[in-house]
C-alpha cells in the first residue's frame, strides 16, 4: 500500500493514511497534536474534523486561505487537499478525530438531498465557534476522553454518539456562517474538485469538466495538479474508491454491483483501481475491515433483514403472513426465509409466532380474556393454532400457564 | 449488463449525486425518519394500564412509587430507567400521597432498528424487543443522564434539521445505559 504513489503523500498528523485506517478511527479515538512549523500538502482518504484549541495560523484548503485560530472548527474531506501553517513562535494545538466514509454517511446523510450534498461540499470548511459553542465542543472531548476509559459496548455507543453530536455541532455552525457571510472566495479548482466529486457517480469525462468551466482539457489537469498534486483521472478514481469503500460494508451488495454503482463502465477497470489504491481486492477489504483488524466492525449490515424484521415487530397484531411480507417488502419468499436464517437465525414464521405468543402471554397475564379473544387479538387465525403454538413454546397449555402466574404472582 | 447500466445512469440523472454512500435510500423508507416524543409528567395518582405500538423509555425524576407490567409489580424510585416494548402493559402508581415525577420518552421501532443496525456496536434487536428492562443507575451517573435527558428536551422541541438529528444521537446515549446497567426485572424467567 504504500508504494502506491497516490496514497503515499505523508498526512500532516504523523500518521500516514493507512495508519490512519487501520488504528486510529476504528477504535474511535480522539487525538491531540501540537504544529510548529508548516507541513507539506496532504489528502486525507477520509474525513477529519479538526478543531484548534490554541494558536494562530493559516490553514490552505485547495488552494483556499482561511485563518485559524483559537475556536475554528474545520471539516476536511476526502476531495480536499490541505495545508496547514501556523504563525511564526503561535504554534497550533490541534484536536482531531477521524470519521470513516461510512460513519459519516451513517450518521449524517440520513436524508439528505442533492442540495443538502453541495452546501456540504461547496461552503467554507472553517467555521469559528463563539464561545458558548467552544465549551460544549470542549465538554465532548472531555465526556469521550472519559468514555475511552471503558472498553464495553455502551462506551462504544456512547463514543458513536459523541462523534455524532461533535459533526452536528458543526453542520448546524456551518449553516449558520454560510448564511452571515454569503459565500467564500472560490478558486477555479476548488469549483472543479466540487464538480468531479459531485459527479463522481456518473459517466464523466475530462472533457465534461473542460466545457462545464469553459476551458481547455489541458487546463483542468493543471489545476488540479496544482492544488492537490493529482491529475483529472487520479481524482476521479479517489473519488468513486472512497465511495465504494462505503458500499463494501453493505453485504447485501456484490462487488461488480457496487462498481457500476459507483461509476465504473468496466468491473476490470474498477477491480484494477481499487487495487491500486487499498492494496487489495474488494471482497479482500471488505474481509478486511469486518473480521480481521484490530477493532472489526459488526459483522457487515444486513439491512433486508433489518428491514424485515421492523415490518413483523410493527405489523404482528395484523393479519400478516408470510406472502404479505414478500408483497410489502418486494422480496421472494424465499429469500426472506434465507435472509432471516443467515442473519437471525430464524425463519418468518417462527418470528411472527414468538412475536404473537409473547403478546398472548402479556394479555394472559395482565387480563381475564377467553382464549379466543386472546387468540383473535394477537393476530391468530384459530384458538387450536393458537393454542398448539403456545404449548410448543412455553410447555403448558394458555389456561394453565394462567393459573400458573395467578398462583405464583397473588396466591 | 447493459441495461442495468441504464437503469443506473437514469437514477445518476435523476437525484443520485451523493459524497458518501447514501444509507437513506438503502434503508427501508419505514425506519426513517425518526419518531421521538417525549415530555415531562408529574403523576399524583395512579395513571391507566397501557400498552402503545412504540418502544417506551421512562426515567424517574423524583419520588418513588411501582410500575406493573404485565401483572408483575417492580419497585421504582429516582434513577430508575425503563424500557418498555409494545407488548408490555404497564401502569405506574406513585407512593401514598407524593408526586411521581417522570419522563416519558416514545421511540418508534424504526429508530431503535436504525440504531442498532450501526457497525460499531453489537446490539440483539430481537432479545431487545421481546424483555423488559429496568435499570438503577449510580449516583454519579445520575447527573450526566439527567443533563442528557434535559437537552433530549430542549432538542425535541425546535424544529430544525440538525436537532433531530441530535435527538438521534442523544437517544443513543440512553439506550446505550441498558448495556451497562444490570437488568433488574425478571421478565426472561416467565
Amino acid at each position: 500500500m504504500d508504494k502506491n504513489p497516490w496514497t503515499s503523500s505523508a498526512s500532516p498528523l504523523g500518521l500516514t493514511p493507512s495508519a490512519l485506517i487501520s488504528e486510529t478511527y476504528k477504535s474511535f479515538s480522539l487525538n491531540h497534536i501540537q504544529i510548529k512549523e508548516a507541513l507539506p500538502p496532504s489528502l486525507e482518504n477520509e474525513t477529519v474534523f479538526l478543531y484548534v484549541s490554541h494558536g494562530i495560523g493559516i490553514i490552505k484548503v485547495n488552494g483556499v486561505d482561511f485563518e485559524l485560530k483559537p475556536g475554528a472548527f474545520i471539516w476536511l474531506h476526502s476531495a480536499q487537499t490541505y495545508t496547514i501553517e501556523p504563525r511564526l513562535g503561535r504554534e497550533l494545538d490541534i484536536t482531531f478525530c477521524v470519521y470513516d466514509n461510512m460513519l459519516i454517511s451513517y450518521l449524517l446523510f440520513l436524508e439528505h438531498t442533492p442540495q443538502q450534498v453541495r452546501f456540504f461540499i461547496d461552503t467554507s470548511p472553517v467555521v469559528y465557534l463563539d464561545s458558548d459553542k467552544q465549551q460544549y465542543i470542549q465538554l465532548l472531548f472531555t465526556e469521550f476522553e472519559e468514555e475511552s476509559m471503558h472498553d464495553d459496548t455502551c462506551s462504544i455507543m456512547n463514543r458513536a454518539a459523541i462523534y455524532g453530536q461533535i459533526a452536528t455541532a458543526f453542520f448546524q455552525e456551518q449553516e449558520k456562517s454560510a448564511a452571515k457571510l454569503n459565500n467564500i472566495q472560490h478558486n477555479l479548482a476548488w469549483d472543479m474538485i466540487t464538480y468531479i466529486t459531485l459527479h463522481s457517480f456518473q459517466n464523466i469525462t475530462i472533457r465534461n469538466v473542460a466545457d462545464y468551466f469553459s476551458v481547455k482539457t489541458a487546463q483542468v489537469n493543471q489545476e488540479l495538479r496544482m492544488v492537490s498534486g493529482h491529475n483529472f483521472n487520479q481524482f476521479l478514481n479517489r473519488a468513486r474508491i472512497n465511495s465504494a469503500c462505503t458500499c463494501l460494508i453493505f453485504s447485501d451488495l456484490s462487488a461488480s454491483y457496487i462498481g457500476a454503482f459507483v461509476g465504473y463502465q468496466s468491473e476490470v477497470a474498477f477491480f484494477r483501481a481499487f487495487k491500486a489504491l487499498r492494496g487489495m481486492t474488494p471482497q479482500a477489504y471488505r474481509k478486511y475491515m469486518t473480521a480481521e483488524s484490530k477493532y472489526p466492525r459488526r459483522q457487515l449490515i444486513q439491512s433486508t433483514s433489518i428491514s424485515i424484521l421492523h415490518y413483523v415487530a410493527e405489523h404482528y397484531l395484523e393479519d400478516i403472513c408470510i406472502q404479505t411480507a414478500s408483497k410489502q417488502l418486494y422480496l421472494s419468499q424465499s429469500s426472506i426465509n434465507e435472509e432471516l436464517k443467515n442473519s437471525l437465525g430464524t425463519n418468518f414464521k417462527s418470528l411472527l409466532n414468538d412475536f404473537r405468543i409473547q403478546y398472548a402471554r402479556a394479555l394472559l397475564q395482565t387480563t381475564d380474556m377467553p382464549a379466543i379473544d386472546i387468540a383473535m387479538a394477537s393476530g391468530f387465525h384459530s384458538v387450536y393454532t393458537f393454542s398448539r403454538i403456545f404449548k410448543e413454546q412455553t410447555g403448558v397449555s394458555p389456561k394453565e400457564y394462567r393459573d400458573e402466574f395467578k398462583a405464583r404472582n397473588h396466591g | 449488463m447493459n441495461s442495468k447500466q441504464e437503469t443506473m445512469d437514469k437514477n445518476n440523472n435523476a437525484s443520485n449525486i451523493t459524497v458518501s454512500y447514501n444509507s437513506s435510500k438503502y434503508f427501508s423508507p419505514g425506519l426513517l425518519p425518526p419518531v421521538i416524543k417525549l415530555g415531562c409528567k408529574n403523576l399524583s395518582y395512579a395513571n391507566t394500564l397501557k400498552r402503545h405500538n412504540n418502544i417506551e423509555l421512562l426515567y424517574i425524576l423524583n419520588g418513588s412509587g411501582t410500575i406493573q407490567v404485565n401483572g408483575i409489580s417492580y419497585p421504582v424510585t429516582h434513577g430508575n430507567c425503563v424500557l418498555l416494548n409494545p407488548h408490555h402493559f404497564h401502569k405506574l402508581i406513585p407512593e401514598k400521597g407524593k408526586e411521581l415525577k417522570i419522563i416519558e420518552c416514545h421511540v418508534n421501532i424504526g429508530t431503535f432498528l436504525y440504531l442498532s443496525v450501526s457497525p460499531y456496536y453489537t446490539l440483539d434487536p430481537i432479545a431487545i424487543l421481546s424483555d423488559l428492562y429496568i435499570i438503577l443507575l449510580e449516583s454519579d451517573a445520575i447527573l450526566r443522564t439527567e443533563s442528557v435527558w434535559n437537552r433530549l428536551l430542549t432538542s425535541s422541541t425546535s424544529t430544525d434539521v440538525f436537532s433531530e438529528r441530535l435527538c438521534l444521537f442523544l437517544l443513543l446515549k440512553i439506550f446505550a445505559l441498558f448495556s451497562r446497567y444490570p437488568n433488574l426485572s425478571d421478565s426472561k424467567s416467565d
